[in-house]
């Protein structure tokens, strides 16, 4: 079932690929190949957090809410995405499945142009409680 | 349930259709389950699974459609009706419950109460027929004298089992109170303890019945052993099928007990028929009568 129902992932690498014309503006863009990888390392990611995906959209969504952070730069655009991404799929986890999809977007990206100050590794060291409560990302 | 176009058979292409339908409908499904988001844990993605399969099997049945067929050219509708179905599943176990509680017996075990408890309180409020509806969420721990099996689930198993609860009940009304003290004879601390009644009280009723005494007081005289070993010496298996089934007859006409429950009695006498017959010069204890 796990295979059945998984989005092909290069099928969210051609979503995440139209998202240049908006990123663009940001100064952000992915290649093609670069959008395959985090399309991939999502999809890795589902599957390292046991979970099955029924629709796309993520990695899309994800994309579009951070790309105007003034902290994300091309340089390692694509590596901070596949991260990011990574992020989403273990605090989706954890608040298992309380948290919406957009609710957590929108905490990390508070978290992550708060007191993350962009660093998608200190985000990444955040667990679900410390995203989720107010003031929480201030957690040391 | 009407209203939607039935495959004759699937040819090859139609099964790779429907197993192409089946994955999209999971994926609607799954969506309106996490309320628009994209992704399930895999163990919960598992149980929806599970629940469609479920309910479009109960829509198959409902349409006298074989296991496995197509669910039709709008899975969707089928499984919208298979839903309903499911709904009026629950709305049965509902009265079925009513029935149970309206006819228990006047001595009950703890866990016979606690499992009326349990499908009241926790069945009720649980149950999902909509995304879960092959889950029966409550702790069904009183055993009936003939076990259901476990498929199908969810509120159809509720129903199965509330059904046979009501016939046991019946019966045990009908002997007033007399099961009460055959428990304190035979089981002692049967008050709570899973065991079920209508075993016991079936059993030693069929027993009298045999012997040729009446069976409601299921009261044995000294002389109820020795008629049953003499009624069942040397029968073979397919014999004392016969006899038990001809002492069950008899205790359905004494008590005047109905259809049902004279069915539901024969197939309880008849679970006995291997024991009684291996049992030899022992055989009365099956029977709860040594």
């Amino acid at each position: 079932m796990d295979e059945l129902f998984s989005l092909a992932a290069d099928a969210e690498a051609g979503a995440l690929a139209e998202c240049n014309r908006t990123t663009a503006r940001y100064g952000l863009t992915l290649t093609p190949a670069q959008a395959l990888d985090a399309a991939r390392a999502y999809d890795e990611a589902l599957a390292g957090y046991g979970r099955i995906s029924f629709g796309g959209g993520v990695p899309r969504a994800l994309a579009l809410a951070f790309c105007d952070s003034p902290f994300l730069q091309q340089d390692d655009y694509a590596e901070t995405l596949a991260q990011l991404l990574e992020s989403f799929c273990r605090f989706k986890t954890e608040s298992e499945d309380t948290a919406s999809d957009d609710e957590l977007i929108a905490a990390m990206r508070r978290a992550f142009d708060g007191p993350a100050q962009g660093s998608a590794d200190y985000l990444d060291g955040l667990s679900f409680e410390e995203l989720a409560s107010p003031g929480g990302e201030d957690a040391e | 349930m009407s209203g939607l176009p039935i495959p004759a058979g699937p040819t090859p292409d139609e099964a790779a259709r429907a197993g192409g339908g089946l994955a999209a409908l999971f994926a609607r499904q799954a969506r309106r389950y996490a309320f628009g988001d994209t992704s399930l844990r895999a163990d919960t993605a598992r149980e929806l699974m599970a629940s469609i399969a479920y309910t479009l099997d109960l829509w198959r049945r409902e349409n006298g459609l074989p296991a496995g067929a197509p669910a039709c050219a709008d899975p969707d509708a089928a499984l919208r009706q298979g839903e309903a179905l499911a709904e009026q599943k629950l709305a049965q176990a509902r009265t079925l419950l009513a029935a149970a509680a309206a006819t228990a017996p006047s001595a009950v075990c703890a866990p016979y109460l606690e499992t009326l408890r349990s499908i009241r309180d926790d069945f009720f409020r649980r149950y999902d027929p909509r995304y879960l509806a092959h889950l029966i969420p409550c702790s069904i721990d009183y055993p009936l004298c003939l076990p259901l099996p476990d498929d199908p689930p969810g509120a159809e198993y509720v129903c199965g089992y509330l059904q046979r609860i009501v016939l046991e009940n019946r019966f045990l009304q009908r002997l007033g109170g007399a099961h009460a003290a055959l428990m304190d004879r035979r089981v002692p601390g049967w008050r709570d303890l899973p065991v079920n009644l209508y075993g016991e009280a079936s059993a030693c009723a069929v027993g009298l019945a045999l012997a040729g005494e009446r069976a409601g007081t299921l009261s044995p005289s000294p002389e109820t052993a020795g008629r049953v070993r003499g009624a069942l010496r040397g029968l073979t298996l397919l014999r004392t099928r016969g006899a038990l089934s001809a002492a069950a007859a008899r205790v359905g006409r004494e008590l005047s007990l109905s259809g049902p429950e004279s069915a539901y009695l024969s197939a309880a006498a008849d679970s006995l028929a291997p024991r009684a017959a291996a049992a030899g010069e022992n055989s009365p204890a099956v029977f709860d009568l040594a």
